[in-house]
This record gives structure tokens, C-alpha cells and sequence, in this order.
């Protein structure tokens, strides 16, 4: 509670030099809160360690039953991520991920600011655009800013974890990210905030040839909709910012302590 | 202050509408304008009204009240309404920690208002005279003056609640609804609440002197929370006695001078954080003599919760059977309210006869606390009853034995 830190928050610039597709979208936001629930040590050992842990013991072991509620949380979270971009009428800005008690009284915040347009992975397929060399400049960057790891070491004890989730959402209702008018982040002096700015450099080029590629047969992508509108990707309006607001996944993911 | 009767209206928003205020107040309203009266202080949900896509869709719930009018009916037309709309937050308690030599302890629960775990609880609390009410005013005009900026030096006012009384009478509870309303009320001024239940045993450290200084670290934790001026911060010191113990009582030497210090550094930090136009604190104790007086001294209510009387006790019975039909436990029949039972002057007929009947329990469950005649139902069954579903009659009949039982029980307690 008493890492005191300057005041404000911190801005990682990152500029990637492949764009984003919702699908890498959602997989780097899982991957950072893998990270994140390691280094801040509410999950006993990395992730894809327990992942493998839990193969080699019993089903009934207390650490592999912790396990598999953690990653069902966690699948819960990246499937309904994945569906705010694809749903109509809404339009996603920002992912934050909050550690600390409460929404209001994190010990540590972290948002991600996705670039402006996002590639519509029903169209670009994962081997044109793989979520692994976004994922890798993203680690890479955050494992060179010193101060990201200064709060990283800051031992922390069992809290819990949110997601919020920053859309403009014109529809009547909104079940698994629940609506919280006049949410601000917190901007307290005992809370640790990053905010990651996920860019592309302008010479991208995202012109590919997705389009024109012959499916691999039985490809789960196979499943083309016919009444997708035809864009290659979502650009969100700068102009209307107050129609952005923020909402709180109703999934608390927290972790687990191992037991010997 | 007997100004209009203002029809107080309090609108639950589901928790996935993505609806403004302003829309939801919109449809309330256009919805009630069709409506001749309402009746008070009774839960309207949403999905019971029928007719209404919109209200189905984004309204939880509807309760409204009046200031000087309990129960009832009051006429729409002509009625100043004031609209307040919220939405409830779905997460339980959550624990603040505080790093101390190392250890990290665990100081405080934190719930963020109007919070589904307080849902209802106020509308299930019942005192005799106003009690609920007023507390209710004092919170309202605590904030008034503070946002007003009256001058301090002049006009004091110490943001202390101190609620007393015996075990079971809902003092906590009273804090923790109280709070929840007092958001509820305010939701125009503060957009949210924090309410702050503070672990006081956790306080006093193994070393000696340092608990006076963990008191003063909590403070500057809690300090950090009131600089949210859009938050509504409520502080509930539950048992303060083992905070505030009363300074006196150590001259004698059996309290080791440590627990002064804690007193001395609650009292200062007290003056401190009311300085804060946003801070309520609530306290209750059980123990009034074992208080510090200069404690006492800064509570601006100090209110005597006691046993419930008859009326209360027929109110608690009441809900009770209420929720035993809608969990389908007791078969659905006709049970009059108090207000009823006055009006048909307490004559017998096929329709008052178990009312009347509860009246009567109520009289002999006098003297019981509230926390004890909640209990009572949940007797009744576990000890009298075999079947699944019974008859309201036999369900009255086997709860007048659940009641000497425990009565016997408590007299027993005593000799």
C-alpha cells in the first residue's frame, strides 16, 4: 500500500510493426495478465508452468482444481473480449487491467491503448498476421522500461484482479462488461499506473492478400460470413470521445496460493 | 422543516443497462403519470411490470418513500417526486491491506456503495418512531453543511455517528443500510460510495508504542481514499470501545499505557479527517461505559438502539413469513400488515385471524432482539415441522413453542 511513486502515470509508447487483428488483440491482452499475475505473485509459478503442472498430477489435486478455475476465468474473459469486436454498434478503445482491491483503490493500473484500427480477424487470417511478433515487441518493450519492472518487484499480497474495458457501446445492454458511468481511473498516489500506447508506424502496410489466399480446407476459418460487412478493418472516431466509457468485466479473476 | 411532502423515488438500474439517467427517469416517470397512487415503502421489481418492455429491460427495482408518511398509499398527482437513479455494484468486501515492518496486515473491508450486498437491507430494518429517518436527515444535513462550507468555528459538527444498545438490536446492520442510503439519497452530489469497516483488533502491534502510529498509518490510508471528492467515504468502527476504551480506567494499571496512545491517536485523527467535506464516520459499541468520555464527547448522535416492541416484532414476523411464501417453504395465504390490522380495529374474522394470531406472538416474543426473532422462523421449521410445504396456521402454532423455546433458553442463560 505505501509504494509511493511519482505522481501520474507512466506512458509506454510501442510501435508495431505489424497491425493488430482483434484475434492478436485479444491474445495480448490475455498474455499481459499472465504476466502480470506471476510477477505480482498471485499465481504461484508462470502460467504455461502450471498449464503443464496440472497434466502430470491427479484431477483432484487442490493446485490443479485452482488452476483450472483460474484458466476458465481467463477463457471466459478473452471470449468475451474477443465478441466486443464483433459486436454491432460497439466500438473498443482501451483495455485496463487493475490489480487491488477495489476498482477505485488498485494498487497497480495498467492500460492498453489499442492503435486506431484494427484489422477484423474474420477476414485476416493468423498466419498473415500472428499475434506472437506484436506480443514480442510489447514484452520487449516493457521488459526495458525500468520503471515497469520497479513495480513489477513490488511484492503484493492475494487481491484481485479487473478488467475494464473502454468502448462506445450503442447498444441497450451490455451483460458480462457491466456499465460504470462517470468511471475515471484512479489517479491516487499509492497506485502505480502504465499506460501502454499500441501503435502503428505509418509505413505499414496493410494491404495483404488475405483476401485472395484459397482457404486450407477444413480451416476453422472456413466460416466466412456472408453478411460480414465488407471491411478490412474498424476505425474508431476520434471526434466523439465522451461517448466512451468505461465497464467492468463481471469476471474477477483471482489467484491462487500452491498447496503442498 | 415541514415543508411539501416530497415522494421519494428510488430507481435500481440493472446492472448490464446501458441506458443514460436521463432515459431511465424519462420512462419512470411517463410510466407513474399513468398511475393513480403508489404505495410506500414497498419493493416494486422490475420484471413485474408487465406492461412495460422498457421497465422490464433496465429496471431492477423501485421503492418509494415519504419522509412523514410510513406505509400506505400516496396520490401521484400534485406530488413533488424526486427521482434517484443507481446501480448496484456486484462485488462482496474486499480487503484493504497496510505494509507495517514488513508485514502486511490486513487493516480494513472496503465495499464500494450502493452495493448488492446491502441491497433491501434498510427496507428490512424496523424501529419504532423515526428513528431510521432521522439518522437519515443527520447524514443529509451533515453533507448539506459541508458543501455549503459552513463555517466550522461557528457552527460544529463532528461527522460521528455512535449507535448503542444490547447484542442483536442491528446496530451494524443500521450502519451498513444507513450507509447504503445515504449514497443512494446523495447520488446526484456523489457519484459512488466507499464504505470502510475498519478491523480494529488488528491494530495494536506486538511492540510497544506502535499501535498509536499503525492508527495514525490507517488514517493516512484512509486520508488517500477521501481525495476522491465525487466518493461518499463511510467508516464503520464496529465495537470502538476496544478503540476508544475510556483512559480513565487505566490509572488502575491493569491496561498497559500503549492503549492510551491508541485512544489519544484516534481522538486527533478524528478531529483531523472531518475537516474533509466527504467523510462519514459510524460507530456502535455495546459497551457504553467502557467508552472514552472525550469520545462520547464527539459523537454529534448518539442513538440507543433497544429491544423492538410489539409493533416491530409483528413487522420483522411479518416479512419473515413473506419470504418463507415466496421461497414456496409456507403456502401462499392472506397475512395482513400492521397498518391493516389497525384499520379493521383488530376484529376476528376468517381473513385477520392469523394476523391477529402473529399479533399475539408478537406480544409474547417481547423482549427478544431483533437477531433472535430472525431466527425464530428458521426454528420453527429445523424443530416443529417435518413436511416440505405447511399450512400458515400450523406454521404460527409451531412457532409459538420455537418462541418458549427460546425463551426458556434465554432465561437459563441469565440465572
Amino acid at each position: 500500500m505505501f509504494s509511493r511513486h511519482k505522481k501520474g502515470e507512466m506512458e509506454i509508447d510501442i510501435m508495431l510493426d505489424e497491425p493488430l487483428t482483434n484475434d492478436s488483440c485479444t491474445k495480448v491482452v490475455i498474455e499481459l495478465v499472465k504476466y502480470i499475475l506471476y510477477q505480482k505473485q498471485q499465481i504461484p509459478f508462470a502460467y504455461e508452468a502450471l498449464a503443464r503442472f496440472q497434466t502430470s498430477v491427479k484431477a483432484t489435486d487442490r493446485n490443479a482444481v485452482s488452476f483450472k478455475t483460474l484458466s476458465s476465468m481467463l477463457k471466459d474473459v478473452s471470449d468475451q473480449l474477443f465478441s466486443q469486436f464483433f459486436l454491432k454498434g460497439c466500438d473498443v478503445k482501451e483495455v485496463a487491467i487493475l490489480l487491488g482491491p477495489t476498482i477505485l483503490s488498485p494498487k497497480l493500473c495498467i492500460a492498453i491503448e489499442f492503435p486506431s484500427y484494427i484489422l477484423n480477424s474474420k477476414q485476416h487470417k493468423e498466419y498473415q498476421h500472428s499475434s506472437r511478433k506484436p506480443l514480442l515487441k510489447l514484452m520487449r518493450s516493457l521488459l526495458e522500461c525500468d520503471e515497469f519492472q520497479e513495480a513489477m518487484n513490488i511484492p503484493l499480497s492475494m487481491t484481485n484482479m479487473f478488467i475494464m474495458l473502454k468502448k462506445n457501446d450503442g447498444n441497450s445492454a451490455s451483460d458480462f462488461f457491466l456499465p460504470k458511468p462517470q468511471y475515471i481511473l484512479p489517479t491516487q498516489q499509492s497506485t502505480s499506473c502504465f499506460r501502454i500506447k499500441l501503435g502503428q508506424s505509418d509505413q505499414v502496410n496493410i494491404e495483404c492478400n488475405c483476401e485472395s489466399l484459397v482457404a486450407v480446407y477444413h480451416d476453422s476459418f472456413k466460416i466466412q460470413l456472408e453478411d460480414e460487412d465488407n471491411v478490412q478493418y474498424r476505425q474508431y472516431n476520434s471526434s466523439n470521445q465522451s461517448l466512451y466509457q468505461w465497464y467492468q468485466s463481471k469476471q474477477i479473476i483471482k489467484g491462487f496460493k500452491f498447496h503442498t | 422543516m415541514k415543508e411539501e411532502n416530497v415522494l421519494h423515488v428510488e430507481i435500481c438500474q440493472r446492472v448490464d443497462s446501458t441506458w443514460s439517467r436521463e432515459t431511465i427517469e424519462e420512462t419512470v416517470s411517463t410510466e407513474f403519470k399513468t398511475w393513480k397512487e403508489v404505495s410506500l415503502d414497498i419493493i416494486l421489481h422490475g420484471k413485474d411490470f408487465l406492461n412495460n418492455i422498457a421497465i422490464q429491460n433496465h429496471v431492477e427495482s423501485i421503492i418509494c418513500s415519504s419522509n412523514y408518511i410510513e406505509k400506505g398509499k400516496v396520490k401521484i398527482e400534485g406530488a413533488t417526486i424526486k427521482y434517484y437513479i443507481y446501480r448496484l455494484t456486484q462485488e462482496g468486501a474486499a480487503t484493504e491491506t497496510m505494509n507495517s515492518n514488513s508485514d502486511e496486515l490486513s487493516v480494513a473491508s472496503h465495499w464500494l456503495l450502493p452495493a448488492q450486498e446491502f441491497h433491501y437491507m434498510w427496507e428490512n430494518l424496523y424501529y419504532d418512531c423515526d428513528i431510521k429517518n432521522n439518522l437519515l436527515h443527520f447524514v443529509e444535513t451533515t453533507m448539506l453543511f459541508s458543501s455549503l462550507a459552513v463555517n466550522s468555528n461557528i457552527i460544529s459538527w463532528n461527522k460521528v455517528v455512535l449507535l448503542h444498545g444490547p447484542p442483536g438490536t442491528g446496530k451494524t446492520s443500521m450502519c451498513k443500510a444507513l450507509a447504503q442510503k445515504a449514497v443512494i439519497r446523495m447520488i446526484d452530489r456523489f457519484t459512488h460510495g466507499k464504505f470502510i469497516e475498519i478491523n480494529s483488533h488488528s491494530l495494536f502491534s506486538k511492540w510497544f508504542s506502535e499501535s498509536g502510529k499503525l492508527v495514525m498509518k490507517l488514517f493516512d490510508e484512509i486520508k488517500s481514499l477521501v481525495q476522491d471528492e465525487s466518493a461518499l467515504v463511510c467508516i464503520l468502527i464496529d465495537e470502538v470501545e476496544s478503540l476508544a476504551h475510556a483512559r480513565k480506567s487505566c490509572n488502575n494499571g491493569t491496561e498497559p499505557s500503549d492503549s492510551i496512545r491508541v485512544v489519544n491517536a484516534l481522538l486527533t485523527q478524528l478531529d483531523q479527517i472531518k475537516r474533509y467535506p466527504n467523510v462519514l464516520i459510524l460507530t456502535t459499541s455495546n459497551m457504553t461505559e467502557a467508552i472514552d468520555l472525550a469520545f462520547i464527547d464527539r459523537a454529534d448522535i448518539k442513538q440507543y438502539l433497544g429491544y423492538p416492541s410489539e409493533v416491530a416484532i409483528y413487522n420483522i414476523y411479518h416479512s419473515c413469513l413473506k419470504e418463507l411464501m415466496r421461497t414456496e417453504i409456507l403456502k401462499r395465504e392472506e397475512i395482513c400488515d400492521i397498518s391493516q390490522l389497525k384499520l379493521f380495529g383488530y376484529t376476528e374474522d376468517s381473513n385477520t385471524k392469523n394476523s391477529l394470531k402473529l399479533l399475539e406472538l408478537s406480544r409474547v416474543s417481547e423482549g427478544l432482539t431483533g437477531r433472535t426473532l430472525r431466527k425464530i422462523p428458521f426454528l420453527t421449521h429445523a424443530l416443529h415441522l417435518s413436511t416440505d410445504k405447511s399450512t400458515l396456521s400450523k406454521f404460527l402454532k409451531a412457532m409459538h413453542s420455537a418462541i418458549l423455546k427460546v425463551q426458556q433458553e434465554g432465561e437459563l442463560q441469565q440465572s
